[in-house]
């Protein structure tokens, strides 16, 4: 290895190759004196189907292998750029030009292919809403988490608007509205309990991979049941509000603190009446929780919407109010389900 | 690069002459640059950075990944398997796995949260690199078993040393504002995973 550098090493951060490893094309040859035979074949222009089986090897003409600098993270964005003029190595007796025509075709066949599928398939994940919701902070988390395992005291449940440059009104980040929901703290919920459920069969010595691929599952399977149902209250009942799906997820995800909670309490063993006091400790603040945040989705206050939902009469408006307790009450069941680990 | 052969120096061609089963033999095409530098490893900047890594007490610039090569994390990769395999752990297929999930994992988080994009080759580096404390402790696993006080306590402090340079190295190529802890969260489950596979062996964890 002491030949590697024949200079002094490149710098740390940016390492440049000391060996060129691109290996240019020939210059232009003069005639050769005396005329003796030339090794080299066809010139260099990819039109001409020269005989390509006559002399093995010296019928190769200028074959540069593309040795790219290693680490170039971009080589996956660009095709690799093959220099014209037919560079393109004799592989098994396919005539350069056919291969290299091959090669444009099929770069040209992927990137039409790319190009469909961005189009018609780009926004079925609605990127930037959810880079909306993991727009967070340290102290937003924090806060946040106190307020789901605490939320008696907390005053102002209203979501802050924010009026954006084209004139809408649109919701502030979570970052700096506390009532704002965010997918953060659910997607880490979630995957925190699918880690302690298989942590708490592993320290009760019954711990098989396919656990963690059951408790994905039936984490999963819950906030999928919780979605629908709100869903499709909101469908019947005619609630209408903007970014809706992700919003509901995430209210959804946030039963998983206080299951997490349970579990952690009953890694202690401080007894089943403690396990099943703090299970309803749990359930109590976390559909306090919901009560309060979802009655700004489902009972539009006329001061503090975004966008025009209208009002609601006094029959819809304890309808609505029906839904919202039957919602809340129903976190029993789910929070039940995720706590037999 | 000479254009010596066997032709005179106007005549004969750049070009191997000699079918590809030159490449095998000791004679090897002309110009050919090493192995190693033509597959990119170069084993005294893996050094270099992994040293630069893992020095805790240092700032960290957010340059110091521009070329994030694969190299060095497989390497160590590689090593950590190893170092389980003498310890009587046969694990290599849950390490991949579990590397490539949470691989994914947080690639997928850290362009959602960040104003920046990041491209995945450069968040494997990263991990890989700063999983060098965990190959660590799995040397240290070969001579004494893990699964004990000293153990635990061993693997807790390399989850914290890893999970803190790989939070600090992300937080500084992505400018990220206060968000090194929920950074820093996920980071440290993906290796806390590792330092299960390292502490328990297969058919689960310790009883009581």
């Amino acid at each position: 290895m002491s030949n590697y550098y024949p200079r002094s090493p490149p710098p740390l951060r940016h390492p440049v190759p000391t060996h060129p490893t691109y290996i240019p094309d020939p210059p232009s040859t003069p005639v050769s004196p005396q005329g003796y035979q030339r090794f080299t074949s066809s010139p260099p222009a990819p039109s001409i189907n020269a005989p390509i089986q006559q002399q093995y090897p010296p019928n190769m003409t200028g074959y540069s292998p593309q040795f790219q600098p290693q680490p170039t993270h971009t080589s996956q964005q660009h095709a690799p750029q093959f220099p014209p003029q037919g560079h393109v190595p004799n592989l098994w007796g396919v005539n350069p030009a056919t291969a290299q025509f091959g090669m444009q075709l099929g770069q040209s066949a992927v990137a039409a292919g790319q190009e469909y599928v961005q189009k018609n398939f780009g926004g079925v994940v609605p990127l930037s809403l959810l880079k909306h919701h993991f727009n967070v902070s340290n102290s937003y988390v924090i806060r946040k988490l106190r307020l789901l395992i605490f939320p008696w005291r907390h005053r102002p449940w209203t979501r802050k608007i924010r009026r954006s440059e084209q004139g809408q009104s649109e919701w502030q980040p979570p970052r700096e509205d506390i009532n704002s929901p965010d997918l953060y703290i659910p997607v880490m919920a979630m995957v925190t309990y699918v880690l302690f459920s298989a942590l708490h069969a592993g320290l009760q010595g019954r711990f098989r991979p396919e656990l963690l691929g059951v408790s994905a599952s039936t984490a999963v399977f819950v906030v999928l049941l919780d979605f629908l149902f709100v869903k499709l209250g909101c469908y019947f009942l005619n609630i209408q509000g903007p970014s809706q799906v992700v919003d509901l997820v995430s209210y959804g995800g946030y039963k998983f603190v206080g299951v997490i909670l349970t579990l952690a309490v009953g890694l202690f063993d401080f007894g089943g009446t403690a396990n099943f006091l703090v299970f309803m400790y749990a359930f109590l603040s976390n559909a306090f929780f919901l009560l309060r945040s979802l009655r700004s989705v489902v009972l539009p206050d006329a001061i503090n919407t975004p966008a025009n939902v209208g009002t609601v009469s006094h029959a819809q408006r304890s309808r609505r109010i029906t839904f919202l307790f039957l919602v809340a009450v129903l976190q029993i069941v789910y929070m039940g389900i995720l706590v037999r680990v | 690069m000479s254009q010596h052969g066997a032709a005179p120096a106007y005549g004969g061609n750049i070009q191997p002459t000699g079918g590809w089963w030159t490449a095998f033999g000791t004679g090897g095409f002309e110009g050919e640059p090493p192995l190693l530098e033509e597959l990119g490893i170069n084993f005294s900047h893996i050094r270099a950075k992994s040293l630069a890594v893992l020095n805790p007490l240092r700032r960290v610039d957010e340059h110091i990944m521009d070329d994030a090569d694969l190299a060095g994390p497989l390497l160590f990769c590689f090593c950590f398997a190893t170092f389980l395999l003498l310890s009587g752990k046969l694990q290599f297929g849950y390490i991949y796995g579990v590397a490539l999930l949470g691989s994914i994992s947080i690639y997928f988080l850290l362009n959602v949260m960040a104003e920046q994009a990041i491209d995945a080759y450069r968040v494997v580096s990263v991990l890989g690199y700063c999983l060098l404390p965990m190959v660590g402790v799995g040397a240290v696993s070969v001579l004494l078993t893990l699964d004990g006080i000293l153990g635990y306590g061993l693997s807790c402090v390399s989850i914290i040393w890893c999970t803190y340079a790989a939070s600090g190295i992300f937080v500084a190529v992505l400018r990220m504002s206060d968000q090194r802890l929920l950074v820093a969260y996920p980071v440290g489950l993906l290796y806390g995973c590792f330092a299960l596979l390292s502490v328990f062996s297969d058919g689960g964890a310790s009883g009581k």
